[in-house]
């Protein structure tokens, strides 16, 4: 085979995302959740990624790091919610997380 | 060995790591697989000539977020889940199976269309593509200097906001 | 002239408005003095509109448009008044002998109790003279139902007056309920009228009157739709005019303060009736049936109050239903196609009823308001200026020739016989209805005679029945103070010479000017006059009043025989061993229980049980309650599905959602 292509770039990116996608409505561990999150969001930066190299432009570079930047500010937010959470209820399973039922 | 082959074994340990993400029971287990994962979309992006892009990849993904997970993980001291979770639940079930599809599809896509929409070649890339300078100047210079200097008070709320959630008192 | 007219129909408006803002902080006096103040001053200008119109040339009415009211495509109704020389009647009586009448309230309202609620009686009085100068002031039907409905507000407002007492409130809701029906009447009346000119449809009363004539296929005369738009006028007139069958509130309004009873329910508001068919003279007219119903109607209550009145020992129902009866006798007139005799007689009837009024409040107010006649008694050595006053007021009203009230009464008497049957046809021209209306006026001739001596009678002579200083409430009774005798005395004097506004024919003799109101109405009612075209007989005047004279004379004498030459012991000797004739004009014939029974029973049952119980409850809240009932449980049961607080599930939604207008974006 010669060079990459752009589809095989976003199949891969594709697929990250579904895989994503089913870690976070599945999974019942809230970390894990997170960590399904994250991979969801390294799917897109593969695809800007891809998407920039097709152009020559480095603008999908620089999107593909701020949504590093974004990441990373969501990561500590949300882990410090976690830790929260588990002091107060002292779970972090989804299913015991039900306080929005109505 | 050609660059193709070089994607094609990354994506494979990109996805097969993602797979063991959503799928092992063990939280800490998940995390080194998604380390892997990151190493491997790393790689890739180097193969595309974001060189930068590769770089920050590791240190800040791989070598913070990930530090912060497992510190988090360790922290509270998480066991394993309890086996239940998977099978009870019709809709969980369905989405597995649009995930597998969707696999599936997207190896067949990749592997068929190789020939068509082709990266320009490497020499009609400017010089300085995927380099520092080239980001950098995007960042500062071009039109990208208002999003970085709001993602940089983002980071700063997003310490703040962490240290205030997280601290027993004030 | 013409920019009089709203200065004085603002007058009262603007007395009543400030009256009502600084009321609470003045003296009662301080009140009443503004009220009188701007009555007086609406008075004097009346009088020069008055004389104004007198002056010059005949026919002419000033008008003046204070703006646009209603402009609706081709139909306009203004805010205008019109005063042509019955407005202008009306006017002076309206202004004339309100203020004698807010002056006399002045001096009556003086009880302790109502010290702090007094303001108001003056600023509703004030109310209530705005809209009657509205009522016969307006230069079209909108407005002139404004007043209408106006002065049945101030009507009811005025007879609950004191509305603590829950009787008295409840004869102001009778009023006010009972009259709204005539309203009703009204209102279907001038739609009709309305709908039956089609393009020429004014509401303006000048410019009907010319529509009227000058299309008069539109209005086909004796026709079934212009009868049925008198009658419904003529309905709402029985219930402002206390005719039959809507009469029975003004006895009960007799709960009001006196002045009230004296000024809306002798002189003023219960005229109004009177004052429409004679403003819609035009279209009577055109209905002989109308005018036949109208006329039979006006008798026959004359005759029917009359024979109540008999019995009553209240001095206020006597005098009340000796309103109702004499206002018969002016609907009668009017029915007849006499508006000027009609006319006369609510100027006549003003000064004398509103002085027997005003006189019986004089002696309510010295006797601490004892009303029962029983209790009363040779009040004439008490109460001289009361006494002379009111013998000049039974006089005219009982028709003691030279008196105002015999020239009015016999003319109507005599115009009642002598009409020819042609125009008031109501049976087909061979029944002579006047004749009926003529009989009936002169059997209430002779009861009013009599039972306004009883009244004359049992008041001022005799011995005093009533407590003689036991107590503060029942000190010997003295005249009143000057601001309720001056009053007195003027209507007197009016009530005495009011004759000399229309003398009779047979009078023309004397050097004096006689039928000057013919005169001076003639350019109202002209048209009418030439198409009713009576040729009346003038000679048979003279002997139908010595008739009437002869049969008053005999019905006085035998009250004299029963309450003052042989009485007994008993007050009312007629009362000892009632018969059954007595006991049923006691109770008023028993109408009131008859309404109570056939009509407004059953308008209880329908309503209770049919409107409310079922269409209400039932239809109207269950519906309601099954919408609540539903929307409950249909959350109640799905909504545990949607809610189920699982992030997860909201999560799925979502992305179901987004993979749902992703493909609808990619694929179209």
């Amino acid at each position: 085979m010669e060079s990459i292509g752009l589809y095989p770039v976003l199949a891969v990116s594709g697929v990250l995302f579904m895989l994503g996608v089913t870690g976070v409505l599945t999974r019942r561990n809230l970390l894990i959740v997170f960590m399904s999150v994250e991979l969801m969001l390294n799917a897109v930066n593969l695809a800007f990624v891809g998407f920039s190299r097709h152009s020559g432009l480095v603008d999908g570079h620089v999107i593909a790091i701020l949504v590093m930047a974004v990441a990373a500010a969501e990561a500590a937010v949300g882990l410090a919610l976690v830790i929260l959470l588990y002091r107060n209820r002292l779970a972090v399973q989804m299913d015991e997380l039900d306080t929005l039922k109505g | 060995m050609t660059e193709a082959t070089f994607f094609t074994l990354f994506s494979l340990i990109a996805i097969g790591a993602g797979t063991a993400v959503i799928t092992l029971r063990n939280p800490i287990q998940s995390a080194v697989a998604l380390v892997v994962s990151f190493f491997a979309l790393s790689a890739i992006y180097a193969l595309l000539g974001a060189h930068f892009v590769a770089m920050l990849q590791v240190l800040v993904y791989a070598g913070a977020i990930m530090v912060l997970f497992v510190f988090v993980i360790m922290l509270l001291n998480l066991r394993e889940e309890t086996a239940s979770s998977w099978g009870d639940l019709s809709a969980r079930a369905l989405w597995s199976i649009v995930a597998a599809g969707t696999l599936v599809g997207g190896l067949l896509i990749a592997a068929t269309s190789a020939q068509h929409m082709g990266f320009p070649a490497a020499e009609l890339m400017p010089a300085d593509y995927g380099t520092v300078e080239a980001v950098g100047r995007a960042l500062f210079d071009g039109r990208w200097l208002l999003p970085f200097e709001a993602v940089s008070a983002l980071l700063t709320v997003g310490v703040v906001g962490a240290v205030v959630l997280a601290k027993r008192t004030l | 002239m013409e920019s009089l007219l709203p200065v004085i129909v603002a007058l009262p408006l603007v007395g009543s408005i400030v009256i009502a803002l600084i009321g609470r902080r003045v003296s009662r006096e301080v009140s009443g003095w503004i009220g009188t103040g701007a009555m007086f001053l609406a008075a004097f200008l009346s009088i020069r509109v008055l004389l104004d119109l007198v002056a010059s040339a005949a026919g002419t009415v000033t008008s003046t448009t204070l703006y646009t009211w209603i402009e609706v495509g081709d139909f306009t109704a203004d805010i205008g008044f019109a005063a042509d020389p019955l407005s202008a009647g009306f006017m002076c009586i309206i202004t004339g002998v309100g203020s004698l009448i807010h002056m006399y309230s002045i001096g009556y309202m003086s009880d302790e109790s109502d010290r702090q609620s007094v303001w108001r009686f003056f600023s509703y009085l004030n109310l209530f003279v705005f809209a009657m100068l509205l009522l016969v002031m307006g230069d079209n039907l909108l407005l002139m139902f404004v007043g209408w409905e106006g002065v049945g507000l101030c009507s009811y407002l005025l007879i609950g007056f004191w509305y603590e007492n829950a009787e008295f409130a409840s004869a102001g809701k009778k009023a006010f309920v009972t009259n709204r029906v005539g309203d009703f009447c009204f209102i279907l009346g001038a739609f009709w009228l309305f709908w039956m000119l089609g393009d020429h449809a004014t509401l303006n009363f000048q410019q009907l009157e010319v529509v009227v004539h000058a299309y008069p296929m539109l209005v086909p005369a004796g026709g079934v739709a212009i009868t049925s738009v008198c009658l419904l006028f003529f309905g709402g007139v029985t219930g402002k005019s206390a005719q039959m069958p809507l009469y029975v509130w003004l006895p009960d309004a007799m709960a009001g303060p006196t002045p009230v009873s004296a000024l809306i329910h002798a002189a003023t508001m219960v005229t109004a009736g009177v004052y429409l068919i004679c403003r819609l003279h035009f279209l009577f007219v055109l209905s002989p049936i109308a005018m036949g119903i109208v006329a039979l109607v006006g008798g026959f209550t004359a005759f029917f109050a009359a024979t109540i009145a008999v019995t009553q020992w209240d001095i206020k129902k006597v005098l009340a239903y000796s309103t109702v009866s004499q206002l018969g006798y002016m609907v009668m007139a009017v029915g007849l196609g006499h508006y000027v005799a009609g006319f006369f007689h609510v100027m006549t009837h003003a000064f004398f009823k509103a002085l027997l009024f005003l006189g019986a409040g004089s002696i309510i107010h010295a006797l601490h308001h004892e009303q029962d006649m029983r209790n009363m008694g040779g009040l004439r050595k008490y109460m001289p200026v009361t006494f002379w006053t009111m013998t000049i007021a039974y006089l005219a009203i009982i028709g003691v020739p030279g008196l105002s009230g015999f020239f009015s009464k016999d003319e109507i008497l005599w115009l009642a016989y002598s009409t020819p049957p042609e125009h008031v046809a109501l049976l087909g021209e061979g029944f002579r209805i006047q004749r009926i209306a003529y009989g009936l006026g002169f059997a209430g001739a002779v009861l009013t005679a009599f039972y306004m001596s009883r009244l004359y009678f049992m008041t001022f002579f005799g011995e005093y029945r009533g407590g003689h200083g036991d107590d503060e409430h029942h000190a010997e009774p003295h005249e009143s103070p000057w601001l309720i005798t001056v009053p007195l005395v003027v209507l007197a004097v009016l009530s005495l010479f009011g004759g000399l506004f229309n003398l009779p024919h047979y009078m023309h003799g004397l050097g004096l000017p006689t039928e000057w109101l013919h005169h001076f109405l003639h350019p109202v009612f002209h048209h009418s006059m030439d198409a009713l075209a009576f040729d009346l007989d003038t000679g048979k005047e003279f002997p139908v009043a010595a008739v009437t004279l002869v049969a008053i004379g005999a019905s006085v004498y035998a009250a004299y025989r029963i309450y003052i030459k042989d009485p007994g012991d008993a007050p009312d000797p007629l009362a000892v061993e009632p018969s059954r004739t007595w006991e049923l004009s006691h109770g008023k014939w028993f109408v009131d229980e008859l309404y109570e029974t056939f009509i407004l029973r059953p308008i209880h049952f329908v309503s209770r049980q049919g409107l409310w119980a079922v269409v209400d409850v039932v239809l109207i809240d269950g519906t309601v309650n099954l919408v609540g009932r539903t929307a409950q449980g249909l959350g109640r049961h799905y909504g545990r599905l949607v809610q189920s607080g699982q992030i997860q599930t909201y999560a799925l939604a979502i992305a179901g959602g987004s993979v749902v207008i992703l493909y609808w974006l990619s694929v179209g």
